[in-house]
């Protein structure tokens, strides 16, 4: 009956460990996730200097605008800069990210080659104050950070877009990795149902598992055709382990670490996510559950140092298939 | 663990107090199952006539008394200033006057609302009745010649039909003998009565009237009250035959008094009933109401019958909300606005199912195009919902003035839809297909109004809005259902057609 109507069948999933909706948010988010440390996660300001404090390694943060006042000093500050990404604060999903490459003459370069005026950036950081990106519309700070020079390990995998590295964070334990590509149907943008590719990363190896694009296997980028297989993430073990100390510093039990790989700094911490999506089950081909229950068990052993915790992912959890 | 258990224990909690609280309402209070369910009530109007002789004087009429068959739920004297009380003396009520100054012919009006809720009367048995000791010598052996002959017929109900069938005949020499020649009813009821408690079965004379039709004038007649095989059954000695409990209105047992005057003479008492029938829900009310029960006393239907109607709307959300949490959580279809479904099917409660989606579909899609525009200006958040607001504004006026000038009446139904609910709306499906596309809002747009024409398919029938204001503690049941989708961890409708590729793998 299941599969005539295009729907997997219950049993099936559950003994694939896959994690639903009502699942992740009232077992493992409503459980691990206490609401006050929210605000940790959903401003990035705060995330970010919370990472400051605990030499978390993150994009460097080069100024922030708080009021309308400071949108007036734009012009003197951003003279310093040639390149350089505004966001919002409080932003989610990626919108109002405006990220700028380089300059010409008196204007500034986006990432997609347009050329905009010092007027155009001074609107948008109004617009973000103004809180037309942020959650119910609440006023909100625009952060100005450093671009970050990704590094060749995506050449020709992305399109046009961020490629980061998402990785799960149960208690502590690194459960399952992800990165999204962007591609021409996602308009640049790594959400998974608007067409980014979604590549399941191996937590003991950083290799890549498999690729899925709207829900179907793929082998190669569908715009460039590159190998998506053939990608393996450099300095694994060292993002493993910056992505498994957000737990340390936030307190979330449950959380989706997002991370970017500069070409000098290595990984560093992009966002926080205290209600990580579950695409990432499809891009692996196989369901939390298994992962979360071994790591719950091992947590409840005790607290561990984040080096036994990363060694635990890498050896234990990285190779479980289901139930 | 511990929540889980704690949801469990309050799920139970509330589902019993809600049933419960329902099924107490059901069957003690007798408020029918349906709100459209019909109940026969009978509206009783004694006359009492009397001649004063002058001073003071004091009338008592017996008066049924409260039983778990017949609800009373009007007693009233009218139409005279006479002092009235009801009085409740050891085992008998009844209605007293007293009339301060009264000469010649006095008339006085007791009206009584009644319905009966059950079929089957339940009454204590009178404790140590006499057996015997009502005859003596000739008759002695007479009657006992006589029970003899009856108690050859085993089954009760016919015994008791052949006892009140020789009676009224009188034709045997026994029975001539033991009534004196009398052919009194009294005298008949009596002996009957004597024969059937010499038989070990407990009888009764009552008075009452006999609920049968309307009638203007009705005089109180005899019935027996016969308990028989561990059930009451009530005979009526005329037609020598049992009758339904229901169809008969007892005012006086045994030996009281019907009527008592002080102070006057030629008094008489005659009734007239009348037959109605009423929303069984009604009746409920004002019976539960008389008895001043508290679980109806402060509940709604103690409010003035305008806000009753307020409250009738009201107690449909909850019913909506569940829809909603269906939706969302066991099926996973995405809608625009939480709870902005239920406030659009309480709109359709008043449009009509198909005009309020035309309606809806065409003020929020003149509403995206003039959004459209605004999109360039790069307004402020409030301004520009603000501005939003006023093209809702506009456009209902629009819609409403020329579908009105068109010869569609319909089209100012527009109107009722709530104007700031449809701002937010077109306000987020216009951001929504900036940052995801059109797609998605027709997504959105297409679950919400899904979730608001199921909300309102539930909430029009009358049988439930009706079910439900008859019934409010059924909110908790509703609770206890909304509380146990809050922890259910399954999987969603969704869920399943997601990861269906998984299965491929």
């Amino acid at each position: 009956m299941f599969s005539l109507l295009g729907l997997a069948k219950p049993s099936r999933l559950k003994k694939l460990g896959i994690v639903g909706m009502n699942k992740r948010n009232v077992v493992y988010i409503a459980k691990n996730n206490p609401r006050k440390l929210y605000p940790l996660v959903d401003d990035k300001l705060k995330t970010k200097m919370l990472c400051h404090q605990h030499n978390i390694a993150v994009p460097k943060l080069l100024g922030v605008c708080r009021v309308q006042g400071h949108v007036r000093e734009l012009d003197d500050f951003l003279s310093q800069h040639q390149q350089f990404v505004i966001k919002p604060a409080k932003g989610s999903g990626g919108k109002g990210i405006l990220v700028i490459t380089g300059r010409k003459g008196k204007y500034f370069q986006k990432a997609s080659g347009e050329l905009l005026g010092i007027h155009e950036i001074k609107r948008h950081v109004s617009n973000i104050l103004s809180g037309l990106f942020s959650l119910g519309g609440r006023t909100d700070v625009a952060m100005i950070e450093a671009l970050v020079e990704f590094t060749d390990t995506f050449e020709g995998l992305s399109f046009e877009g961020v490629p980061d590295i998402r990785v799960i964070i149960y208690r502590g334990y690194p459960v399952m990795a992800m990165t999204r590509l962007s591609t021409h149907a996602s308009d640049g943008k790594a959400n998974l149902h608007q067409g980014a590719v979604g590549v399941g990363i191996d937590i003991a190896t950083g290799k890549a598992l498999k690729a899925v694009q709207y829900d179907q296997p793929i082998q190669r980028h569908p715009d460039t055709n590159k190998d998506l297989t053939s990608l393996v993430i450099p300095d694994w073990p060292e993002l493993l382990t910056l992505a498994s100390r957000s737990y340390d510093v936030t307190g979330l039990g449950y959380i989706g670490a997002d991370i970017v790989l500069d070409k000098q700094h290595g990984p560093l911490l992009l966002e926080l996510n205290a209600r990580p999506g579950l695409a990432i089950q499809m891009a692996n081909g196989k369901g939390l559950e298994p992962r979360l229950k071994t790591a719950e068990k091992e947590a409840n052993k005790g607290e561990q140092v984040v080096e036994k915790r990363v060694a635990f992912a890498t050896q234990v959890i990285a190779g479980m298939w289901g139930f | 663990m511990l929540a889980h258990l704690q949801i469990s224990i309050l799920v139970f909690i509330l589902l019993a107090a809600g049933f419960s609280a329902a099924a107490y309402k059901h069957f003690i209070l007798g408020f029918p199952l349906f709100a459209n369910a019909q109940q026969e009530v009978w509206k009783v109007e004694a006359k009492i006539t009397f001649d004063a002789v002058g001073g003071e004087s004091t009338v008592r009429l017996n008066i049924p008394e409260a039983d778990t068959l017949r609800r009373i739920t009007l007693m009233q004297s009218i139409g005279s200033d006479a002092l009235f009380s009801l009085n409740d003396d050891e085992d008998t009520t009844f209605a007293q006057w007293t009339v301060a100054q009264a000469d010649g012919p006095q008339s006085l009006y007791l009206r009584i609302h009644t319905f009966a809720v059950d079929e089957e009367m339940s009454m204590a048995l009178p404790q140590g009745w006499a057996l015997a000791g009502f005859y003596e010598g000739a008759k002695l052996q007479a009657a006992q010649s006589l029970i003899t002959e009856f108690e050859a017929i085993k089954d009760s109900d016919e015994r008791i039909h052949r006892i009140l069938d020789e009676i009224n005949l009188a034709e045997k020499s026994q029975l001539q003998l033991l009534l004196d020649g009398s052919g009194k009813r009294s005298s008949k009821v009596k002996l009957a009565v004597n024969l059937l408690k010499m038989q070990g079965i407990f009888a009764r004379s009552v008075r009452g009237l006999a609920l049968e039709e309307s009638r203007s004038k009705q005089f109180v007649r005899y019935f027996v009250e016969v308990y028989i095989d561990g059930q009451w059954r009530l005979y009526d000695p005329r037609e020598a035959a049992m009758t339904p409990w229901k169809k008969v209105l007892i005012l006086q047992r045994g030996d009281e008094a019907l009527l008592e005057v002080f102070g006057g003479f030629n008094s008489r008492v005659s009734f007239s009933t009348l037959k109605e029938k009423h929303a069984a829900f009604t009746t409920a009310v004002t019976a539960a109401k008389v008895q001043e029960n508290p679980l109806v006393d402060f509940s709604i239907y103690s409010l003035p019958l305008a806000e009753q109607n307020t409250f009738k709307l009201l107690l449909l959300i909850p019913l909506g909300a569940l829809v909603v949490v269906i939706l969302r959580n066991l099926v996973g279809l995405a809608t625009s606005g939480t709870f902005m479904p239920i406030l659009i099917a309480l709109t359709f409660l008043q449009t009509e199912l198909l005009t309020g989606l035309l309606l809806f579909v065409l003020v929020v899609g003149l509403g995206l195009i003039m959004r459209y525009y605004l999109s360039h200006l790069d307004l402020l958040l409030v301004p520009r919902i603000a501005s939003v607001l006023v093209f809702v504004i506009i456009i209902y006026a629009t819609v409403g003035i020329s579908m009105h000038k068109m010869g569609i009446d319909w089209g100012m139904k527009v109107t009722f839809f709530p104007m700031i609910i449809l701002a937010w709306t077109i306000e987020r499906m216009s951001i929504l297909w900036e940052e995801d596309g059109g797609h998605e809002v027709f997504i959105q747009c297409g679950g919400s109004l899904l979730t608001a024409s199921i909300a309102y398919m539930i909430m029009s029938q009358e049988l439930v809005a009706d079910t439900i204001f008859l019934y409010p503690e059924l909110l908790l049941v509703i609770l206890a259902i909304i509380i146990s989708i809050g922890s259910y961890s399954g999987y969603r409708l969704s869920d399943l057609r997601r990861f269906s590729a998984m299965d491929r793998y």
